[in-house]
């Protein structure tokens, strides 16, 4: 196998040297070029050489690093980035063509190549390409190892497709698979096999991960520690059939101490399953998908159950489903077994990209036999903005919970509002490759009456009661590639008991080029923020500043915040609060998705008073 | 009052579904005039039906030994890698470089659908609906988990346009102690009102009886938030 002419453990900081060099080199035949747009500028690669034919893609646009063009050796302005680099043999002032449909061919040359991507300067201005358009890009040949012409696996690019090959190809088994049983009288064309769930290899994986916390007051008698170890299991075929099993477990250790005076210390364990589920079909060869256990349904916004869920995939993509089982409470026990629920639900896609769909859901369910709750569940979503294809589009997303009630409730009869959800929002190309984004959002809340929990009439009455409208903005705009102008602002009121109305607005700058201090690499990074909120009882005003380092995979950040929050209907001697945190936090990820370590300390200082938490993360992937 | 201030909030909640709903439909209409909209993909129409691989191989090298091992599909080459940004162009980041291809390419649909549905087309809501779908508002790639998600900074957020801002001895107390599904991803369910978290301090407040003299609403009228033991007058 031929070698590249850049190696494919090139860093970044070589290429840019590399390119500093090669463009000072070629910048004069590069502007003869640019007056000259007619001629290919493929310089002579030397006796005995032919530059070699490279396939590629267009990936998008992007820009070269702003100190190559301050120092006017890279183009400035939106260059075309190709998805050929420096390790597939790419180098500045190769010649590029273009074909996109239609015919025309445009011509250009690597203006800036990084290890596995090259940015192109085309010949013409007001040429727009698309992501996906092919073309060929002229680079010269390996000093050795010629590719031969024809062969599989030989170009440049084919090597890039299976790194260390070289060393290893000979070394392995000889293909032994036949023609899935092709004989001479079949056509050619015949159809290709496709593995069923149940013909694949059994295969498994997750992670399991462990989190303690310790929080406590200055004078350290009074705080509370906890822990929380889990793993989260899949496996795909486990019993030859095709379906999927999941598990989700948790144990957490928690505990509460107080001075002798006060009490007794309390603490608990819990081990809770959050997912024990088997899933079969669900499938393009199953229409029907059957789940059994502890399960999340299709719809999540009917809650987790214990039980049976049937589901088919319509023709067109719509779905329908139904289930039956006891639903799991949102508390620590995840308690089950007194609420019976039979639920329904119908899901509707535009079309089978799925970028447009409703769903609406019912559930009815029943305490310890008593009729409880009358669910009922509308869902939105319009997603044009996501998916490879994305491009500038506003996104939507809507749900809505609404409860039935009647006579033998509290309320009047009807339909209440449990909690209405409404999101919208978009992104725009900013300089660098990054992204401007809006998002406005509407969130309606309402604590529904219901009777599992069994809860205190006094905590009842008032839980009853509480509703809660808010509306937010909240955007960030890309001043420099260097630097981001945050901000957000909402409004609320709370009903019921509450009674409350308010706001808050926040507006922070986000600086990744900061002076670099204490341990890391590169530049440092940071942000600073005001912020100020506000309700009938109480104001509150603060700052936040961040800075912190990285290398590559081990990162450490330290922040302060100071706010100042008065009191309404208080005497003037304690009426505030100037409350102080500084925090210092770390985290390892020396092998990304293998395992990661964290770690966090937290002093917070507030009037006389004070505290001090501390924690560690450690999760691992396999 | 109150029933003004809903008023101006529910105008405010209609004026941005109508933005949105109008931006949303403004561009499924013109998709369609331009021939790309509601129409059916024929890829995946071929894929729903059975035809071909999970993931297409059409644009893959000739030579099917490069990848596979053996003479099944199953078994991949020990020195296996394929460069998911530079083949695609969808560059994969943090856990997902580590993904099985299969947890993503897989017979449930394609992966076309699942990115186009967000994040929770791969991976389950388990805040059932409850925070809407901007998952990377609070979520990394790296890991799952909210201790490497939330900074404090993000949850003092969250709080603060929540209309409950973390101030003494909240901002030390672990999150479960008010949303009891915390652990689970069930934040939902917290009430902002002193007596749904203080209940039984409420009831176990004798000197003054608060509950024979009637105080069993806005604790926040006498009370401060700064000490573990007891609020302070």
């Amino acid at each position: 196998m031929r070698e590249t002419r850049s190696s494919g453990g090139a860093t970044m900081r070589i290429v840019l040297g590399i390119s500093l060099g090669a463009w000072a080199f070629v910048g004069l035949a590069r502007g003869q070029a640019e007056e000259a747009p007619d001629v290919v500028l493929e310089e002579d690669p030397g006796p005995g050489l032919e530059r070699v034919a490279l396939d590629l893609r267009v990936l998008g646009t992007g820009t070269a690093p702003s100190e190559l063009v301050q120092a006017g050796l890279a183009p400035a302005g939106e260059l075309l980035r190709i998805d050929r680099g420096a390790r597939h043999g790419v180098a500045l002032a190769d010649p590029v063509e273009l074909l996109p449909r239609g015919g025309a061919v445009h011509r250009g040359t690597v203006a800036f190549v990084d290890e596995r991507t090259a940015l192109v300067r085309l010949f013409g201005d007001g040429v727009r390409l698309e992501p996906g358009v092919p073309g060929v890009v002229r680079v010269l040949p390996a000093p050795s190892n010629s590719p031969e012409p024809g062969g599989v696996g030989t170009s440049p690019g084919d090597e890039a497709l299976n790194p260390g090959d070289a060393d290893g190809a000979d070394e392995r088994p000889e293909w032994q698979r036949l023609r899935d049983s092709w004989t001479p009288d079949m056509p050619l064309l015949a159809r290709v096999t496709a593995e069923r769930p149940e013909q694949r290899a059994f295969a498994w994986g997750g992670r399991w991960y462990t989190r303690a916390g310790l929080a406590t007051n200055l004078d350290a008698d009074r705080g509370s520690a906890s822990s929380r170890t889990g793993a989260v299991l899949w496996a795909e075929n486990p019993f030859g059939a095709g379906g999927e099993l999941d598990l989700d477990v948790e144990y957490d250790l928690q505990t509460t101490f107080v001075p002798s005076e006060d009490g007794h210390d309390s603490g608990h364990s819990r081990l809770r399953f959050d997912r024990a589920s088997y899933r079969l079909g669900g499938t393009r060869f199953e229409r029907d998908r059957h789940t059994f256990g502890r399960f999340l349904p299709e719809l999540p916004e009917l809650g987790a159950l214990d039980g049976y869920e049937w589901s088919r995939r319509l023709e067109g993509g719509d779905r329908i489903g139904a289930s039956v089982g006891y639903r799991v409470q949102s508390d620590l026990d995840a308690a089950t077994g007194n609420d019976l629920a039979f639920s329904g639900f119908y899901r509707w896609v535009a079309d089978e990209r799925e970028l447009l769909t409703a769903s609406a859901g019912v559930q009815k369910s029943y305490h310890n036999g008593d009729r409880d709750r009358d669910l009922l569940v509308l869902r939105f979503d319009h997603r044009p903005g996501f998916g490879l294809d994305a491009g500038e589009a506003w996104d939507l997303h809507g749900s809505v919970l609404l409860d039935k009630y009647s006579d033998e409730d509290f309320r009047e009869d009807g339909l209440g509002l449990t909690r209405a959800l409404l999101e919208t929002g978009r992104s725009w190309d900013a300089p660098g490759g990054k992204q401007d984004h809006l998002r406005l959002s509407y969130r309606h809340l309402e604590l529904p009456e219901q009777l599992f929990g069994e809860l205190d009439p006094l905590a009842l009455a008032s839980l009853v009661r509480e509703d809660e409208d808010r509306v937010q903005a909240e955007g960030g705009r890309w001043l420099a590639e260097d630097r981001r102008l945050n901000g957000a602002v909402s409004v609320w009121t709370a009903g019921g008991l509450e009674d409350d109305s308010g706001g808050d607005l926040e507006v922070g700058l986000e600086l990744l080029d900061l002076a670099a201090y204490g341990p890391g690499q590169g530049p440092g990074t940071g942000e600073v923020s005001v912020f100020t909120s506000g309700g009938r009882y109480q104001a509150t005003n603060g700052l936040l500043a961040s800075y912190g380092r990285r290398w590559d995979t081990v990162g450490w950040t330290a922040l302060y915040e100071a706010k100042q929050t008065d009191f309404d209907g208080f005497d003037a001697d304690n009426d505030d609060l100037l409350q102080h945190r500084l925090r210092v936090t770390a985290d390892l990820a020396p092998s990304l998705g293998e395992w990661y370590l964290a770690g966090h300390a937290d002093l917070l200082v507030f009037g006389d008073d004070g505290g001090l938490t501390l924690g560690v993360y450690f999760g691992r992937s396999f | 009052m109150e029933r003004g201030r809903h008023a101006g909030l529910l105008l405010k909640a209609a004026l941005v579904a109508v933005i949105a709903a109008g931006c949303a439909l403004f561009q499924e209409v013109d998709s369609y005039l331009e021939g790309g909209g509601l129409s059916q993909d024929v890829g995946q129409h071929r894929w729903w039906n059975g035809f071909g691989p999970v993931l297409s191989h059409e644009d893959f090298p000739a030579d099917c030994s490069m990848c596979h091992l053996g003479n099944d599909w199953h078994e991949l080459v020990e020195d296996f890698e394929f460069d998911h940004g530079l083949e695609t162009g969808h560059e994969l980041a943090g856990a997902h470089t580590q993904a099985a291809c299969l947890r993503c390419h897989n017979d449930r649909g394609p992966v076309r659908v699942f990115e186009a549905r967000g994040c929770t087309g791969c991976h389950e809501d388990v805040h059932q609906g409850s925070l809407g779908a901007s998952c990377s508002d609070c979520h990394g790639e790296t890991d799952w988990s909210e201790a490497s998600m939330l900074g404090r900074s993000a949850i003092d957020r969250l709080h603060r346009r929540s209309g409950f801002e973390l101030v003494g001895a909240h901002a030390l107390t672990s999150c479960d102690r008010c949303h009891a599904g915390s652990s689970r991803g069930l934040f939902g369910d917290a009430p902002k009102s002193c007596e749904a978290c203080h209940v039984g301090d409420l009831q176990a407040a004798k000197a003054p009886d608060h509950i024979s003299l009637g105080w069993v609403q806005r604790c926040d009228e006498c009370h401060q938030p700064l000490t573990w033991q007891e609020a302070e007058l």
